[in-house]
């Protein structure tokens, strides 16, 4: 059932023209930021090559555009998010799920590993880019995964938290603005955050995705996202039942 | 599955309902059986779409928790149960719920998935229901290019694709043209010989042509229910108009026995009252034939639902005017 569910999210989202839009141009704004990291890199290659122990191509490309994706989620997800409940709301569309022999687990995770499956994809697009650079040098592996499995997370945990946002409301643009509102707040209380051990940046999912972007991987910053992805998704589950309840 | 006739196929209990301050259902029971059409009818804001929302499992009744009300589905509880119940569920909302964006093929496979058929049985279920719904032609078209009439019978086909035993129908002839309108009551007709329809409206003329059986709700009260044929034969009035183009005084007429009341409509024709148990019919035509009356028309008067409609809700009304008082 979930599947199913999942299925018809990305079936919807494929046959709009919009969808192949953004898939176009995500990949033109990819492209141009990873050909201008390059072109920096080679510019500064022969000096760094006198450094005793110089950065690789690794973390003077891959690193940055990685970090430079996690930017552009904060405005993609939003804009995704938002169709999730709230539309099916409003084009009458979710009564059915409704009365289909479905749980709101079942309806919440369909739509959740629907709409992550197409962002994986277009994510793809960045981790294949950087992968072509194999061909002319070597590549830390590690510093990758680490990143790849960092934005993984980190996408996750934005569209448990537009999914959410998206149950509480019938109009697709206050659950974007909603939604919007809250990840840039997060993100302001990150680097608004003066002191290095302040609180506010353990409430940040930006934060936590830095060490990733450093190559660090720390089992508490996996679970920080794990955690806020499952709240959300449960809190959404939640939200479904209690429309039933107040309609 | 073996069908049992007229096995109970959906039986509600108590459903209440409050929104805030507002009680828009109170105590509504209802009962369907296999074979049945049942006519929910009612004025707008009776509170017909909130009771199919309830027994569609899209809104919880008040006090489903402390066990006060309850919906069984096939004699499974949909408050208790509500994924195993659903599946016996066929339900078309006040506005159908269309992926406008999707193929009439793709949105129906979709919907008969959902509610749970095997994947190797849906083109089969495909084929009839587009056969059944008038939308042989229409398979590979995209939802949101097809006319009003045509979605509303994209919406019919989602809630019968997977065969379900309770079919629940919200307005199901809204924005209809004419022909249209015949052909849905005509579908709808065929299904409940094979499975329980329940249908709101606010139309009477559809009760009269599809249902079997009439609940009237009010201000979210059931104050009537029974079969269509009882109901409008509910406080009727026996009566007949003639027409006679050489008619005698009214006095004389009035003197036929049987006959309660006699009003002259026009210079030749007359509306007959009678009392119930005896029919001056026979008495009349004779005596119309003996004294050279020359009659030309003999119409029964048939109340329609229409009138008894109205006369069972007003006297509703002032019954509950008279209470507050």
């Amino acid at each position: 059932m979930i599947r199913l569910l999942a299925l018809r999210e990305l079936r919807s989202l494929f046959v709009m023209p919009s969808t192949w839009f953004i898939l176009a141009v995500l990949q033109f704004i990819f492209a141009w930021f990873f050909l201008a990291r390059l072109d920096a890199f080679l510019e500064v290659q022969p000096q760094l090559a006198q450094l005793a122990n110089p950065p690789g191509v690794t973390s003077t490309v891959a690193a940055p555009m990685f970090n430079t994706v996690s930017l552009l989620l904060l405005m993609l997800v939003p804009m995704l998010t938002m169709r999730l409940i709230a539309e099916e709301r409003r084009n009458h569309t979710f009564t059915l799920l409704l009365s289909s022999p479905l749980s709101g687990t079942h309806i919440v995770f369909g739509k959740f590993l629907g709409l992550l499956v197409f962002l994986v994809v277009i994510m793809s697009g960045v981790v294949v880019m950087l992968y072509s650079l194999a061909l002319g040098t070597a590549l830390d592996q590690g510093l990758l995964l680490s990143n790849i499995l960092g934005l993984f997370l980190l996408t996750a945990s934005y569209i448990a938290l537009g999914l959410y946002i998206s149950a509480l409301t019938a109009q697709p643009v206050i659950a974007a603005i909603g939604t919007f509102a809250v990840l840039i707040g997060l993100w302001l209380a990150d680097i608004g955050a003066a002191a290095e051990d302040s609180p506010w940046h353990a409430i940040s999912p930006l934060h936590h995705f830095q060490n990733f972007n450093n190559g660090l991987l720390d089992s508490s910053d996996a679970a920080y996202f794990v955690l806020f992805t499952a709240v959300f998704l449960i809190l959404t589950v939640k939200r479904l039942y209690n429309n039933r309840v107040y309609g | 599955m073996q069908k049992i006739p007229h096995e109970i196929t959906l039986a509600a209990r108590n459903l209440t309902r409050h929104f805030g301050n507002l009680r828009a259902i109170h105590n509504v029971s209802l009962e369907l059986k296999r074979g049945e059409v049942l006519g929910l009818l009612g004025h707008n804001g009776a509170g017909k779409t909130t009771t199919l929302q309830m027994l569609t499992g899209c809104l919880l009744p008040n006090g489903a928790e402390k066990n006060e009300c309850s919906i069984e589905i096939c004699g499974i509880s949909l408050l208790r149960h509500p994924v195993r119940a659903k599946a016996h569920l066929g339900y078309l909302p006040e506005a159908p719920p269309l992926y406008r964006e999707l193929s009439v093929n793709d949105y129906l496979s979709f919907a008969a998935r959902l509610r749970g058929m095997e994947s190797a049985s849906v083109a089969g279920a495909l084929t009839e229901t587009r056969q059944r719904c008038g939308l042989e032609a229409f398979g590979n078209k995209i939802i949101g290019n097809l006319s009003k009439g045509y979605q509303q019978r994209v919406g019919i086909a989602q809630a019968i694709i997977h065969h379900p035993d309770v079919i629940v129908l919200d307005e199901p002839t809204v924005g209809l043209d004419p022909t249209q309108i015949r052909e849905i009551r005509a579908l709808i007709r065929e299904l409940g010989d094979t499975h329980s329809v329940i249908l709101s409206t606010h139309l009477l003329s559809e009760v009269e042509s599809v249902c079997d059986r009439v609940e009237i709700m009010q201000h979210g009260k059931l104050i009537y229910g029974d079969t269509s044929a009882h109901m409008r034969q509910h406080e009727s009035v026996s009566g007949f108009i003639i027409g006679l183009r050489n008619p005698p005084s009214l006095d004389v007429l009035e003197g036929v026995p049987g006959i309660s009341h006699v009003e002259r409509l026009s210079s030749t024709q007359f509306r007959v009252l009678h009392t119930p148990d005896l029919n001056p019919k026979s008495t009349l035509l004779s005596m119309a034939e003996q004294q050279g009356w020359q009659l030309e028309q003999l119409t029964p008067l048939h109340a329609t639902l229409e009138d008894v409609f109205v006369r069972i809700t007003d006297a509703e009304t002032a019954a509950a005017t008279g209470e507050k008082q």
